[in-house]
């Protein structure tokens, strides 16, 4: 390498820092979100519809099945679940019977996959077929001792575990976590309000964590204390994952990652201050769409917050099999599903 | 070298012009006290590297040439409004995000007190004039929360100088069923008279629709100074949520954390 050139490479680093982290675009002027090596280009007219024909209100959740057809949840009776094909296309709706449709679970059975919607309004579980045909219904859990009537349990999500066990959050109501076997026979209950760690406020969702091996463990949200909770799979309180600032809604794992809308921030209450976070294996925010860069102090993360008005109220995330995020917000103006492509 | 900096420019050039153009959020700001003696402070953050802040302390609008912050402010002034929003290339400013800072007033006592809410009690009606609160979280235990007809606070003042002004900090948080009251009088007793005469009024459109949950500073200015040893506050409460509340037709609150005189 000749002086010349060598001089010219060192000032080029140099030019490159002096511009320093930036915000990011990309080759089509895109803005890129996210930071590290979760970094992502975004699409808002991915899952658009035609408003009359197919009309949502709030999307609140979004799984994957096998076949790799992403399936959004919503309140909207006219057509509770819309399905879609990775690239946007709509294949199919279905499901008039559920006003208050929130969570949204997929599970396989034996070869056979299955979803379990928690209805609000209803105040019920109700597990279905990828079809919508009807299973199962579980009703309040008066075997908990804890309910009085219907109105008291607000079911927002459900985990299921290999074994068939089913984990309702009753995140709107009483914030407990309820345990039934796979035939909806009722085992325990945990979480419930109170001034303690293994406490929950607004337990809005719960998913099984397989990422250490043979050591599954069940996280629980409790959005209002912006934190994720760790129990054993028999309900007993491991640790505290505080995440100041965020409103996280449902766990979502993948691979090695755990990735969570966060419906709003602390610092900017009911202001459409939502944004996207992404924690690593070790349960440390590494990436932060439309929010905050991750900076950890005494190995808690300093307060998060929204810092473009990219998202709304950002409520689920559903991350496919080519690693593409999607996202439902809440009372966002009945906006359809965003796609989100990884930028290596 | 100027092939390079053209490049530099270009490379920062494409940075900044995205197809579409987001609004960036506001930063952070945490504030010291908000009723402070001598001096109070606040700071700002936001981690967003390519972003800057810029701040006033006169209450106008930040703009993009108004000073860049740097640093925790130090407040000295009474009433001193500071704002700031975040700025950066290829995105429209934030919204604004603010905070006014009142310095401690004319001594007083509350003799009496009309009856708060048990729930919104505070620690008692000294909390009036105890320089803390002026945020809008109703469960800080600063707040005195009341659902009645009339609220009236009597006032004993234990300060020589004259008085002018009264600054009452309400909350306004409709949602809540908070609302700004119908009206607010403030009386002085006249001795030679044996009785109150009206220092000043303000009357709200209460039902008018509100969005979030602010404290709103609420200033009533006397035409003349008053030297009166006993003072008064009435307040008459929205006594029915508008058509277009859940609560339709029932009383709203009133909140009230602290009473000045200046």
């Amino acid at each position: 390498m000749n002086r010349k050139s060598f001089l010219q490479q060192s000032s080029l680093v140099a030019a490159a820092c002096m511009l320093g982290p930036q915000f990011e675009f990309g080759k089509k002027d895109e803005i890129i979100l996210g930071h590290n090596n979760k970094k992502y280009r975004l699409d808002s007219k991915w899952g658009e519809l035609d408003a009359a024909r197919y009309p949502v209100k709030d999307c609140h959740e979004m799984v994957q099945d096998a076949s790799g057809r992403i399936l959004l949840l919503t309140n909207e009776t006219r057509n509770n679940v819309i399905i879609y094909d990775k690239k946007g296309k709509l294949i199919d709706t279905w499901g008039t019977t559920y006003p208050g449709a929130h969570g949204l679970t997929i599970f396989n059975e034996n070869g056979t996959e299955v979803l379990f919607i928690c209805d609000n309004n209803r105040h019920q579980v109700i597990k279905t077929t990828l079809d919508g045909r009807e299973l199962m219904v579980l009703d309040y859990p008066k075997e908990t001792g804890m309910y009085t009537k219907a109105d008291e349990y607000i079911p927002t999500e459900t985990a299921i575990a290999a074994n068939g066990d089913i984990y309702v959050a009753d995140g709107y109501g009483k914030d407990y976590i309820i345990q039934y076997n796979h035939k909806g026979e009722y085992i325990r209950h945990f979480g419930g309000r109170g001034d303690k760690d293994e406490h929950l406020l607004n337990a809005h969702g719960v998913c099984i964590d397989y990422r250490h091996k043979n050591k599954p463990t069940l996280i629980v949200t409790s959005r209002q204390q912006n934190a994720f909770k760790r129990y054993t799979m028999d309900g007993k309180y491991i640790e505290t994952i505080a995440l100041p600032g965020a409103w996280v809604c449902r766990p979502v794992i993948k691979g090695d990652y755990l990735y969570a809308a966060v419906l709003q921030s602390k610092s900017a209450e009911w202001k459409q201050s939502g944004f996207i976070t992404i924690l690593d294996k070790h349960n440390k925010v590494v990436s932060n769409l439309g929010g905050t860069v991750p900076v950890y102090n005494k190995g808690v993360p300093e307060e998060m917050y929204q810092t473009v008005k990219v998202f709304q109220y950002p409520h689920d995330v559903c991350i496919d099999d080519e690693e593409n995020m999607y996202l439902a917000q809440w009372n966002s103006g009945h906006v359809y599903p965003y796609k989100l492509q990884p930028v290596s | 070298m100027t092939k390079l900096l053209a490049l530099a420019i270009a490379c920062a050039a494409c940075f900044y012009c995205p197809a579409q153009t987001y609004q960036l959020a506001p930063p952070l700001m945490k504030t010291g006290a908000v009723f402070f003696s001598a001096t109070s402070q606040l700071r700002f953050e936001f981690r967003q590297p390519g972003a800057v802040i810029r701040y006033t302390t006169d209450g106008s609008l930040p703009s993009a040439s108004s000073k860049r912050y740097s640093g925790p402010i130090t407040v000295t002034n009474n009433r001193t409004i500071v704002q700031a929003r975040s700025f950066a290339k290829g995105f429209r400013p934030s919204e604004p995000v603010g905070q006014q800072f009142w310095k401690k007033g004319a001594g007083f006592t509350v003799e009496n007190c009309s009856k708060p809410n048990e729930r919104y009690s505070a620690k008692g009606t000294s909390s009036l004039n105890d320089n803390i609160g002026g945020s809008p979280a109703l469960s800080n235990g600063n707040w005195l929360g009341f659902q009645s007809d009339t609220v009236i606070i009597d006032l004993s003042i234990t300060y020589g100088k004259p008085v002018q002004e009264m600054m009452l900090d309400l909350l306004q948080a409709e949602d809540q069923w908070i609302f700004m009251p119908a009206s607010v009088q403030w009386l002085a007793w006249n001795e030679t008279r044996q009785a109150w005469d009206l220092m000043a009024e303000k009357k709200f459109n209460p039902e008018e629709p509100h969005a979030g949950s602010e404290c709103q500073f609420t200033l009533l200015k006397a035409a003349t100074a008053v030297q009166a040893k006993k003072q008064r506050v009435v307040m008459v409460p929205l006594q029915q949520l508008p058509d277009w509340h859940a609560g339709k037709g029932q009383p709203a609150w009133l909140f009230i954390d602290e009473l000045k005189l200046y």
